[in-house]
């Protein structure tokens, strides 16, 4: 058993700290990006396409993240653990985001639409300069606790080799022999992480319903 | 050219499930005139007027715009040359009044921005909002929205101007300056259709009334004719009852 200081665990664990952080905006922007363009294409009549949608959405909601990890790194046959842990948690993410897109965009009224259209905008403009930037202020709550989930999911990418926090520790575990402390810390860690997102979003929200407050209710 | 035929329904059927709203429904509308349809609520006026700019399809039948018939291939240049008014306003809550007015001129007609600006400022002067078009919707009263909603719809230019009950979801105290508004356009000779219960606004600005029930138009009359001569004999019954005696 080795000694060491509480100093070089701080040391080790934000190491890992810093590789989680590298992960998460790839994680957050693909799934954002390919969230509102599957969830504009669920909310248009695209024959087939919703349907493989829907079916893909059903699919992610019921395996465990864990296992699209493995999916992807075994059968993708990527050499770099990084690289299938975004993909991975992205594939993921993005049905739920998704779904929160879609529902975003259902909560807008039929008015909009038609008074875009009528505007003799192609409906790619409609989504683009109408419908989506109304989005945001409804469900900006639901995106951050999506988002939290997946702060939380960055802790399965250990077992990929993604030198994250929950791999550092586990390296000062395999010197030190004594568990908890180490997961204590780890755990402070996370909660770090997601409490500076829920603050994050906190502030987002205030800024939207300030914005709203001169923009007003939305509209009917 | 006024006078010329720009919206024709020949044969026009539309349901909404079993619920026949347009009936054989055939009727030229002539460029340059102000036409109002009435009638009680459920009579198919509405979704007459929202077929023309293909918000609502018909179910068979034909209808042209200045001779192109309406169709999903053909939406989208239709509606680049007929605005719409709406009865709840439909601003886009998240736009100033002068972005409002100009993202169909910039997005959907191409203009340059400047261009669209002056013309939607000068459009907002003259309904008498100017002065508030860094606002937002919200920020304006339910005229004022309307007046802006307006403006939105005359800076495309439009060859049509549709209204779908532009007072209805409005106080009292503000339909008039959204009529004052609509006669000035009217007296423009910009063809106008327009959905209203506003009876003094068919007398002093429409060229044509029609009033419409079940899925036709059961009278369509000079709007002097109209209210003094109804031949109808719903229409009279209708009129007694909705004007004061």
């Amino acid at each position: 058993m080795i000694e060491i200081s509480f100093a070089s665990m701080l040391r080790i664990l934000s190491a890992g700290a810093l590789e989680t952080l590298k992960l998460l905006p790839f994680c957050i922007a693909f799934s954002l990006i390919g969230g509102v363009v599957l969830g504009i294409i669920q909310s248009s009549r695209v024959p087939i396409v919703n349907q493989i949608i829907a079916l893909y959405v059903l699919i992610m909601r019921g395996i465990p993240p864990l296992i699209i990890l493995f999916l992807v790194f075994f059968t993708a046959n990527l050499d770099s653990g990084v690289v299938s842990a975004i993909l991975a948690l992205s594939l993921y993410h993005v049905a739920y985001v998704t779904e929160i897109v879609r529902g975003g965009i259902s909560s807008i009224s039929r008015g909009q639409f038609e008074a875009g259209r009528s505007l003799g905008l192609r409906n790619t403009q409609v989504m683009h300069r109408v419908i989506i930037p109304q989005i945001w202020r409804g469900i900006l709550p639901a995106l951050a606790g999506q988002y939290i989930i997946l702060v939380k999911d960055t802790a399965l990418v250990s077992v990929v080799g993604v030198r994250e926090i929950l791999w550092s520790g586990r390296q000062i575990m395999q010197l030190t022999y004594d568990p908890f402390p180490i997961y204590l810390l780890i755990g402070v860690f996370f909660y770090v992480i997601c409490f500076l997102l829920e603050r994050l979003s906190v502030f987002a929200e205030r800024r939207a319903r300030a914005f709203a407050s001169i923009s007003g209710g939305r509209n009917r | 050219m006024k006078g010329d035929v720009l919206v024709e329904f020949e044969h026009v059927d539309k349901r909404f499930g079993d619920t026949v709203v347009l009936d054989d429904f055939s009727y030229k509308f002539l460029e340059g005139n102000t036409h109002v349809i009435c009638g009680r609520s459920g009579a198919g006026k509405s979704t007459l007027i929202r077929c023309i700019n293909f918000i609502e399809h018909i179910d068979s039948g034909s209808l042209r715009f200045e001779g192109i018939e309406v169709s999903r291939k053909t939406a989208h240049e239709v509606r680049k040359r007929v605005a719409m008014v709406f009865q709840q306003f439909n601003l886009f809550p998240h736009l100033t009044i002068l972005d409002n007015a100009t993202l169909g001129p910039i997005r959907a007609l191409g203009k340059k921005r400047r261009e669209a600006e002056e013309i939607a400022l000068q459009l907002l002067d003259r309904v008498g909002i100017g002065d508030r078009s860094k606002a937002h919707p919200a920020q304006l009263s339910g005229g004022q929205q309307q007046r802006a909603a307006i403006v939105r719809a005359l800076a495309m230019n439009p060859d049509l101007i549709l209204f779908d009950e532009p007072t209805s979801a409005l106080d009292p105290e503000m339909i008039g300056e959204v009529l004052d508004v609509m006669e000035g356009i009217a007296h423009e000779g910009r063809s106008m259709i327009v959905v209203t219960h506003e009876m003094g606004f068919a007398k002093e600005a429409a060229h044509l009334v029609s009033f419409m029930e079940d899925g036709s138009f059961i009278e369509t009359q000079p709007a002097i004719q109209f209210f003094e001569n109804p031949q109808h004999e719903t229409t009279q019954r209708f009129l007694r009852q909705i004007l004061p005696a």
